[in-house]
């Protein structure tokens, strides 16, 4: 009988906790619809001890099929109270992760809390991993700022381009376009290799009060900054300086979208038919337009779907699946998720991609 | 406390022993000796053992023994000796009855050395089984330590004329009122059933219910009963004078049901399909980890929502009647959660693995036994990558990862208490 408790004793010494990670398995659901293109970690940057969030945005692949995609290299967004930290970081030749310091710094103070103060973008890659960083001022759209970051890979680190731009980097957005403030942009996929930036700009001065509208002044330029039609005047109930703004070049749509007193209101328009009618079904707050036409949603951690109509396709729980982009992979779009998991050594981040045209049979 | 020899060892001896003693003791008899030895000699159970604190060795005690049992053994007169071939001799008087009916002896003696090398002190317990009478119960202290070099120089006057004189051969007439003589014994137990122990060839009970062997009578025995689909029965008894003996037999149990503790403490049930009569079982095992003890964590409790379900394929490689078994299975394991906020899964980071399990259980009462297993476990894992950065550069017990996919954890044991139905 000794020796047994002996043997009891001993094995709740060597004991432990056996591996698990609740949310892989919580999100396991979705992610098993996708596929598993790779993992990034432990990654351990400065502020990851106090983080109050952690993204990873996977380097824009160049592989033609998804099959023979790997992920080597990203960009992981450390949120903590006040700041969010950009930081590249990479698979060294070991396989063992790596952060390429230094850290950029992206302040939080003032933000909005519905609305994304800084979008990070991250754009086609030719010899560098590419990221912009718009950081959208939700009171002072004329002090948005636009900044390109690069880093040399596969190792970083992440750096200005060379040469800089002429007007700074950052660099206000309205030195692009006349003195015209930026109230909304997105980045769009074109191509495997390409990508387009479209924002929505207002003419300075812009209102600042009740009735305060988006009239004829405001317009939509494409990335080569070529003017869309402009719209009529639409009347807003109350003062709005930030949209989420997203423009399909495949069918001219334009979806435009604030939040007032917590509700979400989505416009769209054409320059066929130019007078903006309200989308009633789109509720949530939009972040992205897919090259297929759909709105993509992922407030409050749901995933939701409207077609280009509004109506909403799908709405299945992410369970910590973040969304990253889309983008080309071959000629076929992908949307990428990534999946982060705070572990003894850092974070570690799993990435996943469905093709476009699958998301709306997600479930 | 008393420290028994190296069982294995001293059996052995001491059997080779008696052997040359056999060989030896025929040759040495005179007429007279002839003539007394028409006697039936006594058959005792021996064992020697030691104290803690004697100062001898294992080795040394088996000198002893094969001293004492050789110098028994030549003695005129004696009874015939057969050492106790376990670690430690019964404590209780009944066990020692029981032990020496077994082996068909009809005395047992017990002789303990205590002391020190240089002088020891000898005590002598014995008892007859045939008069139920305590015969012996001395001490002897010697004066001068035991050549225990050299076997032939050992004596044993002081104890073993006082052998010699408690258990003298006896008229076979003393033992029954009668000689020995075959004795026709009607053994009864279910069709089928297998009889050995009491013929030279074991004999199979007929549809009838009863085997007849005709074993010589009085003497001791020790028959077993076997028949698949049933637990073996040992039953010792002194035949005199019965016509009959029934053999009580029960059915292999079926099913089992267990209650366990795996690694840190985390409980488990399981259900254990028995077949017979080939002695292999099917296990399906429960185990959750979500109240669990940790004593190695950050914290004294241990809470996940994991649960994983075994199925195991296993032989015990002991026979069902014995009080200690063995067995050894292999099998899958299935890995599956709850997540908070998802739904039930199949876990993503070790969906599955395969165990093998080599356990002992002890039979503490009857239905009830408490079982000790021995589970390596090889996890399969489709994110190696994941895995290993969990556990980064440590070196980790128990789990660790095992070419490109596996994760092994070499140290799962489990303990519990199983019921037989």
């Amino acid at each position: 009988m000794k020796h047994l408790l002996l043997l009891m004793a001993l094995a709740a010494v060597i004991g432990c906790a056996p591996p698990y990670f609740a949310g892989l398995d919580a999100a396991a659901p979705l992610a098993h619809q996708m596929t598993r293109v790779g993992f990034m970690g432990p990654v351990s940057t400065n502020e990851s001890d106090i983080a109050t969030g952690m993204r990873f945005l996977p380097t824009r692949p160049t592989a033609a099929s998804i099959g023979s995609l790997s992920v080597t290299s990203g960009f992981v967004i450390t949120t903590t109270l006040s700041t969010e930290w950009l930081s590249f970081v990479y698979l060294d030749s070991s396989g063992v992760a790596q952060v390429s310091f230094p850290e950029i710094q992206f302040t939080l103070i003032g933000a909005d809390p519905n609305y994304p103060l800084n979008e990070y973008d991250v754009a086609a890659t030719t010899t560098t991993a590419n990221i912009v960083v718009f950081t959208m001022n939700p009171t002072t759209p004329s002090s948005s700022t636009a900044e390109l970051l690069r880093a040399a890979l596969p190792g970083g680190p992440l750096a200005l381009p060379t040469p800089p731009p002429t007007s700074g980097n950052p660099e206000p957005i309205a030195n692009m376009f006349g003195g015209q403030a930026a109230v909304g942009v997105q980045y769009f996929p074109a191509s495997a290799t390409a990508d387009n930036f479209n924002l929505l700009v207002v003419a300075l001065p812009y209102g600042t009060g009740p009735g305060y509208a988006i009239d004829g002044v405001t317009h939509v330029l494409s990335a080569s900054g070529a003017a869309l039609p402009g719209i009529p005047a639409l009347t807003l109930p109350s003062p709005v300086n930030r949209f989420l703004y997203y423009y399909n070049p495949a069918t001219t749509n334009n979806y435009a979208e604030y939040n007032l007193n917590g509700q979400w209101v989505c416009y769209q328009w054409t320059p066929a038919a130019p007078v903006p009618v309200t989308l009633a079904g789109v509720t949530h707050r939009v972040d992205a337009l897919l090259t297929s036409g759909e709105l993509l949603s992922t407030e409050g951690g749901t995933l939701r779907l409207y077609d280009s109509t509004g109506t909403q396709e799908l709405a299945v729980p992410m369970n910590g699946m973040q969304f990253s982009y889309e983008a080309y992979i071959g000629t076929t779009p992908y949307v990428f998720f990534s999946f982060p998991m705070s572990m003894k050594h850092g974070w570690g981040f799993n990435v996943y991609a469905v093709p476009t045209a699958s998301m709306k049979s997600l479930h | 406390m008393v420290v028994g020899a190296s069982a294995r060892t001293l059996s052995a001896a001491a059997a080779a022993a008696v052997f040359c003693a056999a060989l030896v003791l025929p040759c040495c008899l005179s007429a007279q000796d002839q003539a007394a030895a028409q006697k039936t000699p006594r058959r005792i159970l021996v064992s020697v053992e030691k104290t803690l604190f004697s100062g001898l060795s294992a080795d040394d005690l088996g000198v002893l023994q094969r001293s004492f049992l050789t110098s028994l053994s030549i003695a005129d007169g004696a009874p015939s000796p057969v050492a106790y071939g376990q670690k430690a001799f019964p404590s209780r008087p009944a066990d020692r009855d029981k032990a020496a009916r077994a082996v068909g002896a009809d005395a047992w003696l017990l002789l303990v050395v205590s002391g020190s090398k240089a002088r020891p002190v000898l005590r002598v317990e014995s008892s007859d089984l045939i008069y139920e009478t305590h015969t012996l119960g001395f001490t002897v202290n010697r004066r001068e330590p035991f050549p225990l070099m050299d076997i032939n120089r050992e004596e044993w006057g002081d104890v073993i004329p006082l052998v010699v004189k408690a258990y003298p051969a006896m008229d076979p007439e003393v033992y029954s009122g009668g000689p020995p003589a075959a004795a026709t014994l009607i053994v009864r137990a279910l069709p089928g059933t297998v009889i050995s122990g009491l013929s030279p060839k074991p004999v199979t009970v007929g549809k009838d219910g009863a085997a007849s062997v005709d074993p010589p009578s009085p003497a001791p025995y020790t028959l077993r009963a076997t028949l698949a689909g049933y637990v073996p029965s040992t039953v010792s008894f002194y035949l005199d004078g019965q016509k009959e003996i029934a053999v009580t037999q029960v059915r292999v149990p079926w099913l089992l049901f267990d209650l366990v503790f795996l690694d840190g403490l985390y409980p488990g049930v399981s259900a254990t399909l028995a077949s017979s009569p080939f002695p292999g079982f099917l296990r399906l095992g429960f185990t959750t980890f979500r109240f669990g003890i940790a004593v190695n964590q950050d914290q004294f409790f241990s809470s996940l929502p994991l649960s994983q379900f075994t199925l195991l394929a296993g032989i015990y490689l002991s026979p069902e009647d014995k009080p200690t078994r063995w067995y050894v299975g292999a099998g899958p394991v299935l890995r599956v959660s709850i997540p908070p906020g998802g739904s039930f899964t199949v876990d993503e980071l070790l969906p599955w693995g395969v165990q093998l399990v080599g356990g002992v259980e002890f039979s503490l009462v009857p239905h009830l036994r408490l079982f000790v297993e021995h589970a390596p476990s090889g996890y399969f894992t489709p994110q190696p990558a994941l895995f290993n950065a969990y556990y980064g550069n440590d070196v980790t017990i128990p789990y660790f990862l095992l070419g490109s996919a596996v994760a092994l954890d070499p140290f799962e044991v489990r303990i519990g208490l199983r019921w037989v139905l």
